[in-house]
């Protein structure tokens, strides 16, 4: 544990970033000292990720100043940011599966011999040695996809470790592994606090930032809230700041919880049992009645977003069945799914729209038989679009512009429109709102809430609290692809959500 | 979205060429300029004659190229198409020759066992293509690989029946293949005389009916979207792998009937046949603007490349002063050049 008289390996002073109009980071002082893992913590949103960014060198024009052994220093590229010692190892993986593991600790540097040959001996050797030091038990000679996800990370790390990195960036570390996954992982971060590296460890698992790191800094709204000794926090108290309760009541809508009604005891519309899919959701049971909103809860990676698709039939679980209305769907069958009734509205527009295409096509798509008929013409099938794109509210509602010029709320209503031309039974919703503003958001949970009263029962997925609070009857809270807690018919808020995850 | 260009207009004939844009253009252009370069490099150019032989030329590219259109449209590929259609051809003959050519009778030969020999091929090939289809989309491998096989046992079980020999065709295949309705001639001008092929007409017939299908059916409209956004079409409740069988099928039936056709304009069959259909369908399909990524294009974007294909090898024909074994060469040159100008064009929105 460094003492903090000690001069910091890195400090960042005043640190600002806009995004146009918005600020994302706003006077931002950091502290990093050598031989310490510092936790970064805060809510979606709170500005953790453009802090990194900023240190990896990915957004060069950032106000304030940056200073690396007590030299000012201008990250202006992730080269740059390299080779003064600062490498990020990001949640998607960087390495390269096809190649063995010591290729990967040497990729783009192999070791050479004569002629430029690479030398495959001393590469073998040395890889041997170096995970050695750091206690990483694994044949250098196979490939590296043949490692599970945290053999793959800490082959990651090593590599930043051994090209120079004397402050490495863990993004969501944890987010993905198993608990004994997450103890491999903590031990070879102890090695490198005693080589003198400095970590930033970012996550939303908060145990695990309490657990491995000397201190936390958390942020809010894009502003350092404090930063404290891991000794004088506990979960509670840190989700409390994160959130910024006791400290500014003036934040409306749900930020103080929502009371959900009880459970009434109408026949189930959709029923889930033991749905399990390897390295997303496990024992997954859940059922939903017409007329019902549930809310699945769980941080970026917890399964919940898998699990959605699941129950459409766009991702066919290992073991498990759903049942509409007590009839099994034929797994992994959009097909089946959408003919039943069972509808998905993905997160990611791209993944469910045409944008090249005319508004029409995307919007007859799913029920053309029904509603078009057999000889599809444009005029046809404009005038079946164009009412749904009149009632979902999308502007502007004609059929024949082309999807890819809409906003992405006006993309989103156009998925809902789809939808609209068929009879809904099961609404699925994984984060639908994403990236919109706060009017098509509305507008968006406004057809949700209306074809819930027309008996649709609904599956609402989110990372963020406030939706579920403000549009779920019920919560489930998943936490590493499993069911932690279910939430009915009590009082919940934010932080307790957040504990359960 | 206030964007007044983006705002369609009122009027329909105005709304239908903004939907035309330079990459819609390119293809048109590349053989606006063909046709005027040839006219004037070669006297005999502007002739009924060469109309006829482009008609003549281009009919069974053209009916390949109607399911090649489909495949590509899916982002799919289909290397078997050439050996596909000459499997066609040759089972074509050797059943002729078994049934009917063997008595010395084939002047009495019923139309049924006619044209029992003409369709079993086809089914032949619409079996072999639902297998490419089926096993593309079963074992999730590249169509690429699985028709590259596909093409080698075409080739193979081509080369199998007939041990290497020739064979006869029926007579309605040879007349399809040569013989055409006399058209004209007009104002008394001999010159405007000239005979409108059989196979031309088969082709067009074969266009139209893949123009109507993919522009106006269910099966078209999936067919689009399974190549433009797999994932979106698949959320939908399209049914992709169904679509990619089906287009995987009809290319192998399109090919077969291409293949009977060419083998009828040759009067015999031989295993030399069809050497170049493939890579001849897939340059005229690309070339009218069709991408081979899926998604965009269309029959009457294929019709454009097939015309401008077929114009450049006519062309270079009635172009007397250029050596015979150069001509490939400046066809490769030529078609390079449109490739590239049609392409950067489609990049630039």
């Amino acid at each position: 544990m460094p003492a903090t008289a000690e001069e910091p390996l890195l400090e960042c002073r005043r640190i600002g970033k806009r995004f146009g109009g918005v600020r994302a980071l706003k006077d931002v002082d950091f502290t990093l000292h050598a031989g310490e893992v510092h936790g970064l913590v805060g809510s979606n949103g709170a500005g953790k990720s453009t802090l990194m960014k900023i240190l990896a060198g990915a957004l060069p024009d950032y106000e304030g100043t940056v200073l690396l052994d007590g030299r000012e220093v201008r990250l202006a590229n992730p080269q740059e940011a390299m080779a003064l010692g600062i490498a990020m190892v990001y949640q998607e993986l960087s390495g390269v599966g096809q190649l063995s593991v010591a290729e990967n600790l040497f990729l783009g540097r192999q070791p050479t011999a004569k002629l430029g040959r690479i030398d495959w001996a001393a590469m073998r050797e040395t890889a041997r040695e170096r995970l050695d030091e750091l206690h990483i038990d694994v044949d250098v000679t196979r490939r590296l996809d043949a490692y599970p996800l945290v053999v793959r990370q800490m082959v990651e790390i090593a590599r930043g470790v051994y090209s120079g990195a004397r402050v490495l960036i863990l993004d969501e570390p944890t987010s993905a592994l198993s608990p004994p996954e997450t103890r491999r992982l903590f031990a070879l971060i102890e090695a490198l606090r005693y080589r003198g590296v400095a970590v930033v460890f970012i996550s939303h698992f908060i145990e695990d930032v309490l657990e491995i790191c000397d201190r936390v800094t958390i942020l809010r709204d894009g502003r350092r809230i404090e930063t404290a000794r891991r000794s004088e926090r506990d979960k509670h108290s840190v989700i409390q700041t994160m959130l910024g309760h006791g400290l500014e009541q003036t934040e409306v809508g749900y930020e103080r919880g929502a009371e959900l009604p009880e459970r009434t005891e109408t026949p189930q519309r959709l029923v889930a049992r033991g749905l399990s899919r390897p390295g997303a959701f496990a024992g997954v049971d859940l059922e939903v009645a017409p007329g019902e909103c549930l809310g699945l809860y769980g941080f970026v990676g917890s399964g919940h977003q898998e699990l959605v698709h699941a129950l459409g039939g766009s991702l066919k679980p290992a073991a498990g069945d759903v049942l509409v209305d007590g009839r099994a769907l034929k797994p992994g069958s959009t097909h089946d799914a959408v003919r039943r009734g069972v509808v998905l509205v993905a997160a990611d527009r791209a993944t469910s729209l045409f944008m090249r295409t005319e508004n029409y096509k995307n919007v007859t798509l799913a029920h053309l038989r029904g509603t078009v008929g057999d000889w599809l013409t444009p005029g046809r099938e404009a005038r079946v679009a164009r009412p749904v794109l009149e009632k979902v509210g999308c502007r502007p509602a004609d059929p024949r512009m082309m999807t890819g010029h809409l906003s992405g709320g006006n993309q989103q209503k156009v998925v809902m429109a789809r939808w609209l031309l068929g009879p809904v039974r099961v609404l699925l919703l994984d984060e639908p709102t994403r990236g919109m503003d706060v009017g098509a958001k509305d507008e968006v949970m406004r057809l949700v809430g209306q074809l819930k009263g027309q008996g649709a029962a609904v599956v609402l997925s989110s990372a963020e609290p406030e939706m579920l609070l403000a549009h779920a009857d019920r919560i489930l809270v998943l936490s590493r692809g499993r069911v932690a807690h279910e939430f009915a018919g009590t009082q919940v808020d934010k932080a307790t959500l957040m504990r359960y995850a | 979205m206030n964007d007044p260009s983006l705002q369609p207009s009122s009027n329909p004939l105005l709304r239908w060429l903004s939907r035309w844009e330079a990459r819609d253009w390119a293809p048109l252009v590349s053989l606006a300029v063909l046709v005027v370069f040839f006219s004037f490099a070669a006297s005999s150019f502007l002739t009924p004659g060469t109309l006829e032989a482009v008609l003549q030329q281009g009919s069974v590219l053209a009916i390949v190229s109607v399911g090649m259109t489909y495949v590509l449209l899916c982002a799919e590929i289909d290397l078997s198409v050439g050996m596909m259609a000459l499997w066609a051809a040759c089972l074509c003959g050797w059943l002729f020759e078994r049934w009917i050519g063997g008595t010395g009778a084939a002047e009495q030969a019923s139309a049924f066992a006619v044209g029992l020999v003409v369709l079993l091929p086809l089914v032949t090939c619409l079996l072999l293509g639902l297998l490419s289809g089926l096993l593309t989309v079963w074992a999730q491998l590249p169509s690429f690989i699985i028709t590259l096989a596909m093409m080698f046992i075409a080739e193979g079980s081509s080369k199998y029946i007939t041990q290497g020999a020739a064979f006869k065709l029926p007579d309605f295949l040879r007349s399809l293949g040569n013989d055409g309705i006399p058209i004209g001639p007009f104002f008394d001008i001999e010159a405007s005389h000239f005979t409108l092929p059989y196979s031309a007409i088969l082709a067009a017939v074969v266009m139209i009916a893949g123009h109507l299908l993919l522009e106006h059916t269910r099966l078209g409209r999936y067919v689009y979207m399974t190549g433009g956004n797999r994932q979106a079409a698949r959320l939908a409740g399209v049914r992709t792998g169904l679509i990619v069988v089906a287009c995987l099928a009809l290319c192998a039936v399109t090919a077969g009937i291409g293949g009977l056709v060419n083998a009828g304009r040759m009067g015999t069959v031989t295993t030399d046949l069809n050497k170049d259909l493939l890579l001849s369908a897939v340059a005229c399909v690309v070339l009218g603007g069709t991408s081979l990524f899926g998604g965009e294009g269309g029959m009457g974007k294929t019709f454009i490349g097939v015309l401008t294909f077929t114009v450049l090898r006519v062309g270079l024909m009635r172009i007397t002063w250029i050596d015979d074994l150069a001509r490939q060469l400046l066809t490769g040159v030529v078609l390079m050049a449109a490739l590239v100008i049609n392409g950067v064009l489609a990049k630039r929105k």
